[in-house]
């Protein structure tokens, strides 16, 4: 299954959400990074057919993608970032409604909705009313409702907001387990959703995306930029104005402070190995020009 | 199907619904027994024996004699009570008539004598552009002998056709039946049971905005067309369920009264609302003519509500629009006749009318369709089917180009 986005763009009436954004998909698991406000969900809700393009195409193995496509509907499994529920409906009958949505019926559906509840851990939950769920449970129920029709193409919005550590690993796992054969994009504008199970990563920022890239060549291409030096807290305090600081760590009268630069910022700096977060930084504070 | 399963349960079939449509069934018995409040003081006074056996054994056709002697009496009961209170206070008879069964008897039987004159004679006086009567139908049709080809002729000869099979009126005990013909009562109708459609099916799309649902079921292999499907399917349960709740409600109110259901088997035109039908059937068939009629019109006036709710943002505008929709049709009776003349089809088919059972299967009223005369409820029956075609095709469209915010 092979997935192009061409030359998208959406506006909210003046406001350009997308901008010609173009990338393509084929089996693995897909980052989408970016700050709140850049049109991940606007670019989601279009390639989940749910929301018209102003201008571009979706082509799924290279053809046009009609929103008719009950085919391509099929293959589809959605978490949308805001999600919300019937409050006549028990867990139970969530998961069945939408079994039934995606045209499962009967023992298969029974079966499929054991399974993922046992994976999503909310059997004994099930047959509470699911608007009284917690948030991370609620998350929890929209993941499992994704995963109902073993979707080939399997797309989540910020999937991991209100889970705790505990289960933000759980889904990890979940996610990489379930994305053998299969196409996965993740939003998020957490980098740790996403730095050891995407294999490739795009960043988005204004409506616009980079090139898609290996998550890894990301923290490649700031090699050499992350230093660690040490400053008193009110140096800090005029210094953060103007450069990009990953991390601050407490060490005796002074702070061990993480700066990503071009250019060595001291003399007693010393140079770091990068992470995704410090290119996530580095890609969305610059101020001039394209950053992405 | 299981989708209909579901949506049955949103729309209808949760707790909160239940209770309300339980209070619902009380209040249309509460109704009911209201209404029937005259029957239960009738059958509390002394007379009330002497009234059943005058009414077993007048009934059937008109006794002359009988006719003569009732009216003689009503008249001077009627005249001596006006002396007392008045011209205007009608109700207050009406209530003695209650208190006094014997004297009901004969202001009935007076009245049902007039009727079969009428039946044979027609009218006074006579509106020239419509003949009514048995008589004066077969004078008109003699005058117009040279002209069969014409639609005149053949609308007043099926009207004649029509008086012949249903025969002289008759005298029937039909306390039941004058109760619970006030269900058929418009006012009833549009209040208690096309307002409650419409409070129960405002929300069949627009709760999918509210509890955002709509960008799990828009991308999902049945969320476009099948989803309608079962929307649809339990809109119209739900019309039909809260239809047969109404009239269940208001069978018991009577029944509670009454203590029987004497006079299903006498002739449909004993039945208060049906009194010009031309169905030819007893009193308990008019009444299911006439309770499935009702459940078609709410069916399709929960179609409409269920088309506005396609499209519409939020459950309440839904709600308010249906309403404005209905008490402007209702309101439309009201209007003069040369505005009648311009918008006819809107008033004598909106929602209200063709609610309106009396009008369904009783008028005289004929179109000219084609040079055919073609009675009003066959007009009715054809404007309703249209009407759900429409509403249900543009309701498959508005799911097809949905998209969310
Ligand atoms: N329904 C809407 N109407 C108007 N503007 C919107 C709407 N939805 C999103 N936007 C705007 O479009 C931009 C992108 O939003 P969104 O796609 O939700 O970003 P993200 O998911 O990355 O946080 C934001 O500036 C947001 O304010
Ligand atoms: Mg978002």
């Amino acid at each position: 299954m092979k997935l192009t986005i061409q030359n998208i763009s959406k506006n909210y009436g003046n406001k350009q959400a997308l901008n010609g954004v173009s990338f393509e998909m084929e089996n693995g698991v897909y980052g989408l990074l970016g700050p709140n406000g850049a049109g991940k969900s606007t670019l989601i809700r279009i390639l989940v057919g749910v929301m018209e393009a102003n201008g571009g195409e979706v082509m799924v193995n290279g053809k046009r993608r009609k929103p008719s496509d009950r085919d391509y509907r099929s293959k589809l499994g959605y978490l949308p970032q805001s999600l919300d529920f019937y409050p006549e409906f028990s867990g139970l009958d969530y998961l069945r409604f939408v079994a039934a949505l995606k045209g499962l019926e009967g023992e298969a559906a029974e079966s499929k909705i054991k399974a993922l509840t046992e994976q999503v851990h909310l059997t004994n939950d099930l047959h509470r009313k699911c608007v009284n769920y917690s948030g991370g449970m609620k998350r929890r129920l929209g993941i499992a409702q994704a995963l109902l029709n073993d979707p080939e193409i399997l797309i989540l919005d910020e999937p991991t907001a209100g889970l705790d550590p505990h289960e933000r690993i759980k889904f990890r796992n979940l996610v990489s387990i379930f994305s053998r054969n299969r196409t996965v994009l993740l939003s998020t504008h957490i980098v740790s959703d996403i730095d050891s199970i995407a294999k490739e990563t795009v960043m988005i920022k204004d409506g616009k995306v980079g090139r898609m890239e290996s998550t890894q060549s990301f923290v490649d291409a700031i090699a050499g930029k992350v230093w660690l030096m040490k400053m008193t807290v009110d140096e800090l305090v005029e210094y953060q104005n103007d450069h990009i600081i990953s991390n601050v760590i407490p060490t005796g009268d002074k702070m061990e402070v993480r700066v990503v630069s071009d250019t060595k910022p001291s003399a007693d700096a010393a140079a770091a190995a990068p992470t995704l977060e410090d290119a996530y930084l580095y890609e969305f504070n610059q101020t001039k020009g394209d950053a992405v | 199907m299981k989708l209909f399963k579901y949506e049955m349960k949103k729309l209808l079939f949760n707790k909160n619904r239940l209770i309300l449509l339980a209070v619902m069934f009380i209040l249309f018995t509460l109704m009911s027994l209201l209404t029937s409040s005259g029957t239960f003081e009738m059958r509390g006074s002394s007379g009330y024996q002497e009234y059943l056996n005058l009414v077993t054994e007048h009934s059937g056709t008109l006794n002359p004699e009988q006719f003569a002697e009732s009216k003689q009496i009503s008249e001077a009961a009627r005249a001596s009570h006006e002396a007392e209170y008045g011209k205007a206070e009608n109700d207050l008879f009406v209530a003695y008539l209650f208190r006094n069964p014997v004297m009901k008897f004969h202001y009935d039987y007076a009245n049902f004598g007039e009727r079969v004159y009428e039946y044979w004679n027609g009218p006074e006086p006579q509106d020239k552009s419509d003949i009514k009567g048995f008589y004066p139908l077969e004078e008109k049709l003699e005058t117009l002998k040279n002209q069969q080809d014409s639609y005149e002729y053949k609308y007043y000869q099926k009207r004649l056709a029509t008086e012949l099979s249903q025969g002289e009126p008759v005298f029937a005990n039909k306390q039941f039946w004058n109760n619970f013909s006030a269900a058929f009562d418009i006012t009833r109708v549009v209040f208690l049971l096309l307002m409650i459609v419409a409070f129960f099916i405002a929300p069949v799309f627009t709760r999918e905005i509210k509890d955002d649902m709509n960008s799990i079921i828009l991308c999902s292999l049945k969320g476009r067309r099948e989803i309608v499907t079962a929307k649809l399917l339990s809109v119209c349960s739900t019309a039909a369920i809260l239809t047969a709740v109404y009239f269940a409600g208001n069978f018991i109110g009577a029944f509670i009264a009454n203590g029987n259901i004497v006079g299903f088997d006498a002739p449909a035109r004993c039945f208060a609302t049906f009194e010009g039908t031309a169905i030819d059937t007893t009193v308990g068939g008019i009444a299911f003519f006439g309770v499935l009629w009702t459940t078609l019109a709410a069916v399709v006036f929960g179609l409409v509500v269920c088309l506005i709710s396609a499209y519409a943002k939020n459950q309440t505008s839904v709600f308010g629009l249906s309403i404005v929709f209905i008490l402007t049709f209702s309101m439309m009776g009201f209007l003069p006749d040369h505005i009648h003349a311009m918008i006819w089809p809107l008033i004598d088919f909106n929602f209200v009318t063709l609610s309106l059972c009396g009008m369904i299967f009783s008028g005289s009223t004929m179109y000219n369709f084609l040079g055919m005369p073609l009675s009003y409820g066959i007009a009715a029956f054809i404007v309703c089917i249209a009407l759900s075609v429409i509403t249900v095709l543009l309701t498959y469209l508005a799911q097809r180009k949905r998209s969310v915010v």
